[in-house]
């Protein structure tokens, strides 16, 4: 066993503790984690932005190549900004959103709908096997429970209904189980930590 | 009986530690099935030849390290092993330098074990670039301007010789898309029909993405840790990973103990109450 003398490591396995000391309760430590953490990633995304897309930008684009139209939009992104200045010039930061959304809308109904028809199609397969056969039951119960117009008056969509309901059951389920994995996934990975790179402990 | 519905959750946490603990010491070496996603994943890099361009997406943070940083690692390194040229992209900022530290890690490994991995030549990290989907469908067209011609080190495209070859993202340049939310998948689902699209996700995501696999929007994926477990079993035969599901497989077990434990007090108190 040969304990860690890397500072990086030491200030790793301490803010790790820090964040699980929360599980027994709320402390200055754990708030110490959280606030440490929300800092340092604002601030990384800051300095990532400003390094990795505006410099290199403006260097290739508006400096190297004279493509000025480049100022004009970044002008229009700064008006974003005038929410905090003094009431009179507050509404200038609606253009930026007027173009942003004016896209953005265009955009999303343009190519939206393909991805959700693609499944709704894959749903109606031929019923070659059992496991199609039962796919497609399954998948009628399910559309049941939604039924809220007709309801308890019909008494297949009434038991349909309550068969999709076990289905919908059955996939949350599922979800479940899987976002357990996630979770254990995570703390496994620092359990390896503090007990390999920290404590030198030999695993596995 | 009744009080087994309000256990204090200290000490559920206890025992999931303890539980969690003892297999990461000295694993038992429980049987690790195999998806028919990882393997499709895995074949198709298999079926990869020498100089094939394929694409890497980090779309994840640091919060999903755990799950998907060994699939990124793991495939990573097979493509190197293939022969295959990667340009990795990151749709999430605060996720690209992360995924720069794994490729570097992967391709060191590579190296070792005798294959090419050197950097620009047979990878390239490009990293995250702002604008969202209006940038990456723009990747398409003019895949050097949409990036500012330099990669997440700051490299210009010029001095590159894999970006030689990239000038557009062709549908004949598949991608692997490391996904922990959104941004991620829908950006391929939406903008890059007709090109091979593969998945390594999060466990919490598998029900969205398993009807993508089924049908045909995604090819192949891999599940959280298990995924990248898996994949590890088909290109070493082991792995770092595999080594954890011991502890995964005791860590549900405790789960189930607890569901059953939690329903028979719900059961006692619904009889008490008559």
């Amino acid at each position: 066993m040969h304990v860690s003398t890397d500072p990086q490591v030491w200030i790793m396995a301490l803010c790790t503790l820090a964040v699980y000391s929360y599980l027994y309760k709320e402390n200055p430590f754990w708030r110490l984690a959280e606030y440490a953490l929300v800092a340092l990633y604002t601030s990384y995304s800051v300095a990532y932005y400003w390094h990795g897309y505006l410099i290199p930008r403006i260097k290739t684009y508006v400096i190297e190549r004279h493509q000025y139209y480049y100022i004009v939009f970044g002008l229009l992104g700064l008006l974003y900004y005038c929410r905090y200045l003094p009431g009179k010039v507050q509404w200038l930061a609606r253009y930026p959103i007027a173009v942003e959304v004016g896209w953005g809308l265009g955009a999303v109904i343009a190519v939206s709908p393909r991805s959700p028809m693609q499944q709704l199609a894959d749903s109606m397969r031929p019923l070659k096997n059992v496991n199609d056969v039962i796919f497609f039951l399954l998948l009628l119960t399910a559309f049941m429970y939604f039924f809220f117009t007709v309801g308890k008056k019909s008494p297949v969509v009434s038991v349909g209904g309550k068969i999709g309901r076990l289905v919908l059951m059955v996939a949350l389920g599922t979800a479940f189980g899987n976002t357990i994995q996630g979770r254990i996934s995570l703390f496994l990975q620092r359990l390896s930590f503090l007990l390999a790179d920290w404590l030198g402990i030999p695993i596995g | 009986m009744e009080k087994l519905e309000n256990i204090d959750p200290r000490w559920v946490y206890l025992v999931m530690a303890i539980l969690l603990t003892i297999p990461i010491l000295k694993p038992v070496g429980l049987a690790l099935g195999m998806d028919e996603g990882t393997k499709a994943v895995y074949n198709w890099v298999e079926s990869l030849k020498p100089g094939d361009i394929v694409f890497g997406d980090v779309a994840y943070a640091g919060g999903s390290d755990a799950e998907l940083s060994p699939q990124l690692s793991a495939w990573f390194y097979h493509c190197m092993k293939k022969g295959a040229k990667v340009v990795m992209v990151a749709q999430w900022n605060t996720g690209a330098s992360l995924g720069y530290k794994v490729c570097q890690a992967a391709a060191e490994k590579a190296k070792k074990d005798g294959y090419s991995a050197e950097y620009g030549t047979d990878w390239v990290y490009v990293g995250w670039k702002a604008g969202g989907t209006t940038t990456w469908r723009q990747m398409q067209v003019d895949f050097w301007n949409a990036c500012a011609e330099t990669d997440h080190l700051g490299n210009k495209f010029s001095d590159l010789p894999l970006m030689q070859r990239v000038k557009q993202w062709t549908p004949d340049m598949p991608v692997m898309i490391f996904s922990a939310g959104s941004p991620g998948v829908p950006t391929y689902t939406n903008y890059f029909v007709g090109w091979p699209l593969y998945v390594g996700n999060v466990a919490v995501q598998a029900a969205e993405i398993v009807p993508l696999v089924r049908s045909g929007q995604v090819k192949g994926n891999l599940l959280g840790m298990t995924g990248a477990a898996q994949y590890e079993v088909l290109l070493w035969g082991g792995g770092p990973t595999v080594k954890k599901m011991d502890a995964q497989s005791l860590g549900h077990l405790w789960i189930i103990v607890l569901i059953v434990l939690g329903n028979i007090g719900y059961i006692s108190k619904l009889r008490k109450k008559g």
